[in-house]
């Protein structure tokens, strides 16, 4: 499978914090999930891949063409947006149509307009003008979300997009994603980080776990939940399974943990039984496991 | 063009080019009137002697302030943004020179108008080199990442302004041109230096040569 | 097309399920085209590489392949094996008939009867 990003011997060290060293791909023509805890390094690489900052050491390659995240042509296609305050405070949604038609190519001004009011944006660049600081997080993301989806880009690189939004938003959020895939039918892709997966599940294909700086897992989500199982046991025999357990949480009534699933059958030898993770008991068991690791 | 749009990009959702301009229209009237209509009177031509250096002072701080918050995380304008645009190099350069432009021929425009009534050519020429420092320390101040030093470098700045605008009113009439020719030379050549550094430093924006 | 997202089957597998039982039906004919992968996924609401793994299921299957450029296509069913398949279905179907008999008393004769009836309407 072709890689819409690949990153080797990446590197980036800021005081006592290093990220990496990172080498992983990240798969075109699906929507690839940065999980990890607060502080694991999520949005240095996310910014890494924007050149809003620069590596220490080691490439990006981009679309398996150039690995240079100055290039023009390369920013062209990337939208990227980033957690909060994106857009200086004083902006208003007009100002944002001229830096987008002043800065890029491929911005259309009646699309922003319209998914404006598809997201419910309250300040609107074809109604009332209000700037960025008078709005809420949530509005202010949905107005930056909506400026980086009217351009025409061939990946997305989104940090925390789903953060400051509510359920209802956040499900529409998932339909922009599947419709941007869709559209590009194999040649566009997502990135975006979150710290709550739950309620983007389903507009996951691939994830990448990190923890303190690394790589912890990465693959296409489907297979992850292929191999690791959820087990829960009694009390009595976590002593046992504690050995196949990655992680676990237990208390005098059960026990919970999440391992491989080739250890399937020795924890239903102890009476324990499994299931299969959903993405979000998947990423509490591996950063919990990667907590205790560290 | 280009210069203009990129200044632009830096420097949208303010209104203060225009409140600035007022401002100086509300001077030039005044100064018009004392010079055509009015009686000499002491307060209002100082009033109008003052405001000539120090609109120009506000006009350099204002045109390179975009590009100069645009360098600061903690600013909350946006730094992200526009480190993330194609070519975000050479629009902050072009942004930058676009700031001193446009500083220097409002500066000389407000000389020119102010020409007409005011009666002290120093007077003039101390506004135009006020300008001139100022635009120096922005250029100097906009890689600085910590916004609060900056605005402790502007306000030194101000502050020695005020000194030697207080110090040339006192004696107004007896400085010596020589002075006067070398405060110019010395200004000139800061500001070249400054402009020569901001520019080429471009890649400071970008973080490229961020420090570990 | 329906999925129950909280369930033991894997959605992929409901959908290829789905999909096969449509294409032994002759709801959806040989030659058809299936809607794309990431059309499927944008319509169900679910993540793109679950439509692509019940593709690939059904690919492996034989039931549909792949056409560069185009999508998949549904395959020619080989009407030995969709009758084999039928009647597999059939014979589970009656089995649970007869247990179902069983649990509440009813004879073989009274279970016949009730067929002709139904056949009959």
């Amino acid at each position: 499978m072709e890689d819409i990003i690949s990153v080797s011997g990446l590197k980036k060290i800021y005081g006592k914090f290093t990220l990496g060293e990172l080498n992983f791909g990240i798969p075109k023509g699906f929507s690839t999930a940065l999980i990890g805890a607060n502080g694991a390094g999520k949005t240095t690489l996310i910014d890494l891949m924007c050149g809003v900052i620069h590596a220490s050491a080691g490439k990006i390659n981009y679309f398996g063409e150039s690995d240079d995240p100055d290039s023009p042509e390369i920013r062209e296609r990337v939208g990227y947006c980033a957690a909060s305050g994106f857009f200086p405070t004083n902006w208003k949604p007009k100002n944002i149509v001229s830096s987008f038609e002043i800065a890029y190519k491929n911005f259309d001004r009646e699309k922003f307009v319209r998914i404006c009011d598809e997201l419910g944006v309250d300040s609107h660049p074809a109604k009332k003008q209000l700037p960025m600081y008078k709005l809420s997080d949530g509005n202010r993301m949905r107005t930056a979300l909506a400026a980086v989806f009217a351009r025409e880009t061939d990946v997305l690189i989104l940090d925390e997009p789903g953060s400051s939004l509510d359920p209802l938003m956040r499900d529409r959020l998932c339909d922009k994603f599947r419709e941007y895939l869709d559209r590009g039918d194999g040649e566009k892709s997502i990135i975006f980080s979150t710290h709550n997966i739950a309620d983007m599940e389903n507009a996951t294909d691939y994830a990448v776990f990190m923890d303190n700086g690394k790589i912890l897992e990465t693959g296409f989500v489907d297979d992850l939940k292929e191999k690791y199982i959820i087990a829960r046991g009694d009390p009595e025999n976590f002593p046992a399974a504690k050995e196949l357990l990655l992680s676990y949480s237990a208390n005098s009534s059960t026990f919970e943990g999440l391992a491989k699933a080739e250890n399937s059958d020795k924890l239903k030898a102890l009476g324990a039984v499994t299931e299969r993770p959903t993405l979000q008991t998947l990423s509490v068991g591996l950063l919990k496991y990667a907590e205790g690791k560290r | 063009m280009k210069i203009l749009r990129s200044y632009k990009l830096f420097s949208f959702g303010n209104r203060r080019h225009i409140i600035l301009a007022a401002w100086f229209a509300v001077v030039a009237a005044c100064g018009f009137t004392l010079k055509n209509i009015a009686a000499f009177e002491d307060f209002l031509s100082g009033f109008v002697g003052v405001q000539h250096m120090v609109i120009p002072c506000v006009l350099s701080c204002i045109a390179l302030n975009g590009t100069m918050l645009a360098n600061s995380a903690n600013a909350g304008f946006g730094y992200k943004f526009f480190r993330s645009l194609p070519n975000a190099e050479k629009h902050f350069r072009r942004a930058v020179l676009g700031g001193n432009i446009i500083s220097l021929l409002g500066t000389a425009f407000i000389a020119v108008v102010g020409s007409f009534y005011l009666e002290s050519t120093l007077m003039l020429m101390f506004s135009v080199v006020l300008s001139v420092v100022f635009l120096s320390i922005m250029n100097f101040v906009q890689y600085i990442e910590n916004y609060v030093v900056k605005l402790v470098l502007l306000m030194m700045t101000i502050g020695f302004a005020g000194g030697i605008v207080g110090f040339f009113g006192e004696r107004e009439f007896t400085v010596p041109n020589a002075v006067v020719l070398y405060t110019l030379v010395i200004c000139a050549a800061v500001y070249a230096v400054s402009l020569v550094y901001v520019l080429t430093n471009s890649k400071k924006f970008t973080g490229k040569e961020q420090k570990k | 097309m329906k999925i129950v997202q909280n369930s033991d089957v894997p959605i992929y597998k409901q959908i290829a399920a789905q999909f096969k039982e449509k294409i032994m039906s002759g709801e959806i004919s040989e030659g058809d085209f299936l809607p794309s992968i990431r059309g499927l996924a944008r319509d169900l609401k679910i993540s793109v590489i679950t439509t692509m793994k019940a593709y690939e299921l059904m690919t492996e299957e034989g039931l549909i392949s792949a056409v560069q450029g185009k999508g998949y296509v549904v395959n020619p069913q080989d009407t030995e094996m969709v009758r084999e398949q039928h009647l597999r279905l059939l014979e589970q179907h009656l089995q649970n008939a007869m247990e179902a008999a069983r649990l509440c008393g009813i004879s073989r004769e009274e279970l016949v009867k009730m067929i002709d009836v139904l056949y009959e309407v």
